[in-house]
């Protein structure tokens, strides 16, 4: 082996300019597939880890009301973020995520903006560091001006605004009521790339209220996880995730009365399909009167017991009394309507009140209720597994898991046209949010991997072309060494040995000269808003080379090389000892 | 002492009382203008909507609108412009499609989408009772915000009234409507923030098989200088409608 090895060696410097040639090729090759593959992994690194964080974020955890798309409103924000906290891995950050589509007023100039809510922290503080072209960051933190945001230098410039100008927006609210405000642009930032440039950063202490929004609650759940080197992981802790969000069924836990009468019982909403109805009518018997209507509001079902202790009949109003989960010392009082009494073998719902699903979420969501104790006199919500369980409102209807951006959009349309009026809650990750950025990262994978391809088809054309023409010209010296002794299998090993020695050589220079190259062009600015500044990192060229892909690469070119050098040598290999010797040309 | 008490009685009555009774409660004006726009009854007609756009020109939109007053469904189809001709959008119980000519295919939309890109929503075509959704502006002192007062040279009511429920576009109006009949004329829709955000005018009404329907109304938008959308109505018919129209089939049928 050792003298396969050193007459190798020996061949490559004997035919400098050939080896210097054929290796050039190789190191071309090997820089174009380490350029590539760098810059590949930094598209995905910038997809990935950057834009698809700031638009969507890795997996997005959202309620939306009344069956509308763009009616998102998590009412419960910290029992949410405990929840995912405790059953998904990996989080760098959960990120409320409160924006709205506005369109803007400046001097004299309109546009349309996208107003986010941000929060200060290190990386805003980083990242202000870095992106603020004009402004102080105190500004935006302060209380000096009014709503203050910071504006990136393309929409400051269509809006004719700058530094301590004021801003007019027409907002939406979370429900669709117009909203309007001013701000003050306290700050002109430079941006990266063409989707940064629709932002309007303001604080989230001030978008909230303006949208709708109270303290505790907000509009979707962005989660990040640690740099995502592996984006399938996603996919894993959203399943996870999803399966730990299964609803409870809603109560509201209160003081049912009338008059000076009053006694602890329980609110449930009851769904409002045939199915349900047939259910709760095998558990309760209609003594007086008849089951809500859908839109019938205010009407309730009360049992006969509770009627009785509070002296009601059919057509009798009656007040729910409870207390508020957020707002301490607030007492929620609906008054209500008695529809029906109803009368069940079960002891448990002698204090329940029914409501029609409608009027149940109305005054459930809008003043969540403090969740009782256990063993709270008059409270009563069904076990998993009874029958009278499915008959009453979830906290929230989960929406199936999807897999695509056309399977999200699908369901989000099933569940436009249910018009439900309660919460639906989804959990979605990037491949469905963001589902065109990785299609399009895919696209540029494969076209990568298509055009290196190519090349190295060409290249290995060449490797064979060369290796004919070496054999050809070494006939007689193969003559000789088969003539002295040497095997078959040597000559065929030493033209093998030959080749993969060029291309560990090549590469090894082919790679210093792609770090050089990604070094070089990385340092170059590259001022564009263009659809191109999606490649670009604080506008330079972002490439991403790893130790393993670059390993992976030579190895990768290595066994290529060392298969298509196989054929030639082989052939050299068989070639008689006696007709090699006598080979002239 | 008699002829004082009447004398007061009687100046009372001519001067402040008989006034203050002219005034309707704001409930009462409110529902005097449904039941003003309460058609009871199928309506088909044509209708031309001209959007100018500050910087943006002038945008006419054509199209003829079918509603069955019983279900509250409602079919839309565009004539003009050419580029948007033959789309329409049909609402059929909790069903809300879009059509598109160019692909014959009807997708599901939501109530809240644009329609025809306009700023008009799905929702608002459906049928909906000023009084269910708002209710009086009371002040400090308990009153409510109503009085009489001239808009040009017609005598009208002046009112302001509050959103009741949380999804109305405007959480707050002020109406201005004819005081013989209740017709309104004008009406200013305020932000939550209180901001002008667009005055409608209602200029011309007609008068249909007993039933009053605007001919035109001018929407100006008062937060952004320079919008003016109006929207013309002809061709009104209040007799019932065939309800084949309002299924996919006759959407395509009137696309072609």
């Amino acid at each position: 082996m050792k003298l396969i090895f050193t007459l190798s060696i020996r061949n490559l410097f004997r035919q400098k300019r050939r080896s210097f040639l054929l290796g050039s090729a190789i190191s071309f090759g090997m820089m174009i597939l380490v350029i590539a593959n760098s810059f590949s992994h930094g598209i995905s690194d910038n997809l990935f880890n950057r834009m698809v964080v700031y638009m969507t974020g890795h997996m997005e955890v959202a309620i939306m009301e009344k069956s509308r798309l763009y009616n998102r409103n998590i009412r419960d924000r910290d029992r949410l973020i405990g929840i995912i906290k405790s059953s998904v891995t990996g989080i760098k950050e959960i990120v409320e995520n409160v924006s709205t589509f506005s369109r803007c007023i400046g001097n004299g100039k309109n546009d349309n903006a996208a107003f986010v809510g941000v929060v200060m922290n290190d990386e805003m503080r980083e990242f202000l560091k870095s992106s603020l072209l004009d402004g102080k960051v105190g500004d935006f933190t302060g209380n000096t001006w009014e709503n203050p945001v910071l504006v990136y230098s393309n929409k400051a410039k269509s809006l004719n605004v700058k530094r301590l100008d004021t801003i007019k927006a027409r907002l939406l609210t979370l429900t669709g009521q117009q909203q309007s405000a001013r701000f003050t642009v306290v700050g002109i930032l430079k941006e990266n790339n063409i989707f940064e440039s629709m932002a309007i950063f303001t604080r989230l202490s001030d978008l909230k209220p303006l949208l709708g929004y109270r303290p505790w609650e907000t509009g979707t759940l962005h989660v990040n996880f640690t740099r995502l080197n592996d984006p399938r992981f996603v996919v894993k802790e959203a399943a996870a995730l999803h399966e730990k969000l299964k609803p409870r069924i809603a109560a509201i836990y209160g003081t049912v009365s009338r008059g000076g009468r009053a006694r602890k019982a329980t609110a449930l909403g009851f769904f409002d399909t045939d199915e349900a109805k047939k259910i709760l009518m095998n558990h309760l018997k209609i003594v007086r009167g008849g089951i809500p209507v859908p839109g019938s509001k205010k009407n309730a079902m009360v049992s006969e017991d509770l009627a009785t202790f509070l002296q009601l009949k059919v057509g009798d109003p009656f007040s729910l009394k409870y207390e508020s989960q957020f707002e301490k010392n607030k007492e929620i009082v609906n008054t209500y309507t008695v529809a029906a009494l109803y009368t069940s073998n079960e002891a448990s719902v002698k204090n329940v009140v029914l409501l029609q699903e409608d009027s149940f979420y109305k005054t459930f969501l809008e003043n969540l209720p403090v969740p009782p104790s256990d063993g709270s006199a008059g409270f009563y919500v069904p076990k998993k597994g009874d029958s009278l369980y499915p008959v009453f409102s979830p906290e929230w209807k989960l929406l199936p898991q999807t897999k695509t951006g056309d399977e999200w959009l699908k369901k989000i349309h099933t569940m436009n046209k249910t018009r439900w009026k309660g919460p639906a809650l989804d959990v979605s990750t990037m491949y469905e949010r963001a589902s065109d950025i990785l299609k399009m990262e895919s696209a540029l994978n494969v076209i990568t991997f298509i055009s290196v391809l190519i090349l190295f088809f060409i290249i290995l054309i060449g490797v064979i072309n060369t290796l004919r023409m070496t054999i050809h010209e070494r006939t007689r010296e193969i003559g000789t060494m088969r003539a002295i002794g040497m095997q078959r299998n040597d000559v065929r090993d030493c033209f093998i040995m030959e080749t993969v020695l060029l291309s560990f050589f090549s590469c090894i220079a082919g790679t210093a000269a792609a770090i050089i190259i990604m070094q070089v062009t990385g340092m170059i600015t590259i001022d564009t808003t263009s659809f191109f500044s999606i490649f670009l990192v604080d506008k330079h060229l972002y490439f991403l080379p790893t130790v393993k892909s670059i390993l992976g690469n030579i190895v990768f070119i290595l066994i290529i090389t060392a298969v298509t050098a196989y054929f030639p040598a082989k052939r050299a290999a068989r070639l008689s000892a006696a007709e090699a010797l006598r080979h002239f040309e | 002492m008699k002829l004082l008490k009447t004398w007061i009685l009687v100046v009372l009555l001519l001067c402040g009382t008989p006034s203050v009774f002219a005034v309707p409660s704001i409930a009462e004006a409110m529902r005097r203008v449904d039941s003003m726009m309460d058609l009871d009854a199928d309506l088909s007609v044509k209708t031309v909507m001209t959007e100018n756009k500050a910087n943006q020109g002038i945008k006419n939109f054509e199209a003829l609108y079918f509603r069955k007053d019983k279900t509250d469904e409602f079919l839309i189809v565009m004539t003009a412009p050419e580029s948007d001709k033959g789309n329409g959008y049909l609402r059929v119980a909790e069903n809300f499609w879009m059509y598109r000519q160019n692909t014959r295919t009807f997708q599901h939309i939501s109530r809240d989408e644009s329609i025809m890109g306009t700023d008009a929503k799905g929702g608002d075509f459906e049928k909906k009772k000023l009084a269910d959704l708002y209710k009086p502006l009371i002040d400090a002192q308990g009153k409510e915000d109503i009085t009489e007062e001239l808009l040009g040279k017609k005598e009208v009511y002046k009112f302001t009234i509050i959103a009741k429920v949380n999804d109305v576009t405007y959480p707050k109006q002020v109406y201005w409507v004819q005081k013989d009949n209740f017709l309104t004329l004008k009406i200013q829709s305020y932000s939550l923030s209180g901001t002008l955000m667009q005055t409608a005018y209602y200029p011309k009404w007609t008068r249909v098989q007993g039933k009053y329907l605007p001919l035109q109304m001018i929407f100006i938008d008062e937060f952004e200088k320079g919008n003016k959308t109006i929207v013309e109505l002809s061709g009104i018919s209040l007799t019932k409608l065939d309800p084949k129209i309002f299924t996919k089939a006759y959407l395509e049928f009137l696309s072609k």
